[in-house]
């Protein structure tokens, strides 16, 4: 009876590893790559990098700067541990309110935003990723992490529309396979966007619809409102400078209707301009900084990620010229 | 960490081989419960001190009260114990919840305050331990239980890991006798255990977390409304998630034990094949509803002060089984709502129709499905973010309410959720007389080997968000 047990486990083990190699090497023959799949545990990883790291450089922001900063060559760059806080599709006013909040941050915040996401009503976006790494965080859901991140970055089946569940859903609603996603994630959540993968004109179009809609749905404050609310957004800002920290505030480059829509809802002058006087901290808008000028963006928000080594080191050449990291860092 | 986790698989395999790789059963249990700690640890290691007092305090009471002679004393150390178990879990659980009250009761009279965040961290499985060591105090009280002469085996009692944190709930009795003696290394408790790990596994990654919670949380989401059918959708998938999630994991702490020789109760048997909300409460978390009834509803006195007094006992008990499950009153109402259930079904039963009687498999199968949607409707005091949602939902599933169509959840994802729901209550209306998962070890290799195939694809073919177990909040 006993080695029955044994049998049945073993005859087990090697039917699903390899039902597993099967469905994995049919996933890579219909195009799919693997990528590391973002979630707050591994948002937690790079915070807990600011954690006793003097003179820290952390990157918050939304997607223009997960999608565009190489973290490693910004580290490599300056000497200094750098950790990436961008979260794909949330502002990061949170974030600075957080840094604000740690004592132990004394380094430099530089914080990619644009007029709409220092709207109040975006402030509370990244939240959850403070909240999760402030009370959910364990040594056990590092260690869980780090072991899930390598079995992500080798196989395709790892990603979670591969799940049985999620595609005998896709099946039944008679919806073909996934998208072949073109983004690829590092493990340290840097994301590589692939334009030569995918079809450019949909989701650029797809963009715009979106970006008309937000605008319908959701008017802009008028600019002294939006103006008066950046006060305490300054106080944060100032209460890092006071401890000898940094912080500096990037209009990351827009294109196109993008960049038509964005400048009809909150013209610069009335916004961010009016911002750029009264901010304790240095804001880098892309129109003024020549290093922004040359690249294209091929959905009108984001760069391809072949051209993230060249942004990252403008990013750094802007970071030297208003004197926030040393000339000798590039 | 939890069972669905890639840390405890490395922690079970690495506990496992040193476990049965050591030769001595005095070191082996040192072996155990240190590595409890250190699994206890892995949420937070400052909740250890915590676990290490009460476990060494409720030690030595249980020496003093078995040496002591003068009952008054012993009811005083009876007193101080339970004193000291319940203000720790009173402090940590309900702190915050009586503080919101307090504030909401003084603001009805007039006088407001602002609400206060007391900032406490809820220990992990501290109602777990501690319903734990209250029962072990109780039976050496009673004279029922030896108080343990050995602190090691009573701390591993109470700390061992596969239920330290959402039971089941173990009695001293049953987990003493099996520290006495070494465990043979058994390979059909290996095959078994190693099965009800991942057939747990499945049924918390795969259904509870795949099929079922998406749909639930769509539904439950504070600002939906959804009509009718779609409440009635949503009451019914968070049952099955629900149980998917709790089962599944007392299925693979089950399972981990039996890896370690250790038999732990089952906690669940069959609960949506039950005739009437009494058998239901009768294979639902077994190990909360007997420890319920042993040390609540029969110290108060059961049904031998009268019909109207034992109704009384039953609706309280279920009351305190409410609050134990959470500090919200959705909880507490949740908790009363069960008690009234029972009361209404042995009025019923006695007065109208015994139901139970009825012999033909479609009858019961029909009342186990009626029996299920009663259970979904209360389910929904569980799961909603306020009484206020809860009772909108409730009436509007009831017809008391009447609500638009809805059409929140994709109607695909709905067809799915219920295809999979269909055959949970199917299976479990089929084998609501099977008890235990021994038959395993005595079915054919053909089917251990589809049941071990069936539940390592579920997990395997299932990556996904791994959230925590519903269970671990309370």
């Amino acid at each position: 009876m006993a080695r029955r047990w044994l049998a049945a486990w073993l005859l087990a083990l090697v039917v699903v590893l390899g039902a597993a190699a099967a469905f994995e090497v049919h996933l890579r023959q219909l195009g799919y790559v693997p990528t590391v799949q973002d979630d707050e545990d591994l948002w937690s990883l790079q915070a807990d990098r600011l954690r006793g790291a003097t003179n820290p450089i952390a990157l918050l922001g939304a997607s223009r700067i997960q999608f565009a900063v190489d973290r490693e060559r910004v580290e490599q760059a300056t000497g200094r541990t750098t950790a990436m806080l961008a979260v794909n599709g949330a502002y990061p006013v949170a974030a600075l309110r957080w840094l604000a909040k740690d004592t132990s941050f004394k380094g430099l915040a530089v914080i990619g935003v644009d007029s709409r996401g220092l709207d109040r009503r975006h402030w509370e976006m990244q939240q959850r990723w403070i909240d999760h790494y402030e009370h959910r965080w364990t040594y056990a859901r590092e260690i869980h992490r780090l072991l899930l991140t390598p079995l992500q970055e080798y196989l395709v089946m790892m990603r979670s529309p591969f799940a049985w569940v999620a595609l005998a859903r896709r099946e039944l609603a008679g919806e073909p396979m996934p998208f072949n996603d073109y983004l690829v994630m590092r493990p340290d959540r840097v994301g590589f966007l692939d334009y030569e993968r995918t079809d450019v004109a949909a989701i650029k179009r797809q963009r715009l619809i979106d970006l008309v809609d937000y605008y319908r749905n959701y008017p802009p404050a008028p600019p002294a409102k939006w103006l008066a609310d950046l006060a305490q957004v300054s106080s944060w800002v100032r209460t890092i400078q006071a401890r000898g920290g940094k912080v500096v505030f990037f209009r990351e480059p827009s294109a196109g209707e993008h960049l038509v829509l964005d400048e009809k809802n909150y013209p610069r002058g009335e916004y961010w301009d009016a911002y750029a006087r009264i901010s304790p901290a240095p804001m880098i808008e892309f129109r003024d900084e020549p290093e922004f000028r040359s690249f294209v963006l091929p959905d009108t928000s984001h760069i391809d990620g072949k051209d993230i080594p060249r942004f990252t080191d403008a990013l750094l050449a802007g970071l030297v010229r208003h004197g926030l990291i040393a000339p000798t860092a590039q | 960490m939890t069972f669905d986790s890639l840390t405890f698989a490395v922690f079970l395999a690495a506990t496992w081989a040193a476990y049965w790789a050591t030769p001595s059963w005095h070191t082996r249990k040192l072996l155990l419960l240190a590595l409890s700690y250190v699994f206890y640890a892995a949420w937070n290691p400052f909740f250890v001190v915590l676990l290490v007092a009460t476990t060494a305090f409720d030690w030595l009471m249980g020496r003093k009260l078995e040496g002591e002679t003068r009952q008054p004393v012993r009811r005083v150390l009876l007193c101080a114990s339970i004193a000291v178990n319940l203000c720790a879990l009173g402090f940590f659980k309900y702190a915050q919840f009586f503080t919101n009250t307090a504030i909401d009761l003084a603001r009805v009279i007039g006088i407001t305050y602002r609400p206060i965040d007391l900032g406490i961290l809820l220990p992990v499985g501290i109602s777990f331990y501690t319903f734990e060591s209250l029962a072990y105090v109780i039976d050496v009280f009673r004279r029922r239980s030896k108080a343990s002469t050995r602190l090691l085996d009573y701390s591993l009692y109470v700390t061992f890991f596969p239920h330290l944190v959402a039971g089941p709930i173990l009695r001293y009795n049953d987990f003493d006798p099996q520290t006495a003696a070494p465990k043979p290394f058994a390979e059909t408790a290996q095959g078994r255990g190693l099965a009800l790990l991942f057939i747990g596994l499945a049924l918390k990654i795969c259904l509870a977390d795949l099929v079922f919670a998406p749909v639930v949380d769509t539904l439950f989401a504070p600002d939906q409304h959804p009509g009718m059918a779609e409440s009635w959708l949503g009451a019914t998938t968070f049952s099955l998630q629900v149980y998917c999630d709790f089962a599944g994991y007392t299925l693979c702490a089950i399972g981990v034990a039996l890896m370690f020789g250790f038999r732990f109760p089952s906690n669940f048997e069959s609960p949506f094949g039950s005739v009437g909300m009494i058998d239901l409460w009768n294979r639902w978390h077994i190990s909360l509803s007997t420890w319920l009834r042993d040390y609540v509803f029969k110290p108060l006195g059961h049904y031998r002060r009268g019909r109207l007094r034992g109704h009384a006992n039953l609706i309280f008990t279920f009351f305190l089984c409410g609050l134990w499950h959470g500090a919200a009153w959705t909880f507490v109402l949740w908790g009363g709502l069960n008690g009234v259930l029972l009361v209404a079904e042995r009025i019923f039963r006695d007065h109208v129709w015994d139901f139970t009687r009825v012999r033909s498999a479609p009858g019961r199968a029909a009342l186990a499905l009626v029996t299920f949607a009663i259970f979904a409707v209360e389910a929904v005091m569980f799961r909603a973010h306020s009484i206020h949602q809860a009772a909108g939902m409730m009436a509007t599933m009831l017809g008391l309410h009447a609500r638009p169509a809805s059409s929140i959840v994709p109607a695909h994802d709905a067809r799915f959720a219920l295809a999979v729901g269909a055959c949970v209550l199917a299976a479990q209306i089929a084998t609501v007389n099977v008890r235990g998962w021994e038959w395993l070890d005595r079915v054919s290799i053909g089917w251990r080997t589809a049941v071990a195939v069936a539940a390592l694809c579920a997990v395997v073919f299932s990556p996904g968000l791994n959230p925590a177990f519903i269970y671990f909040q309370f």
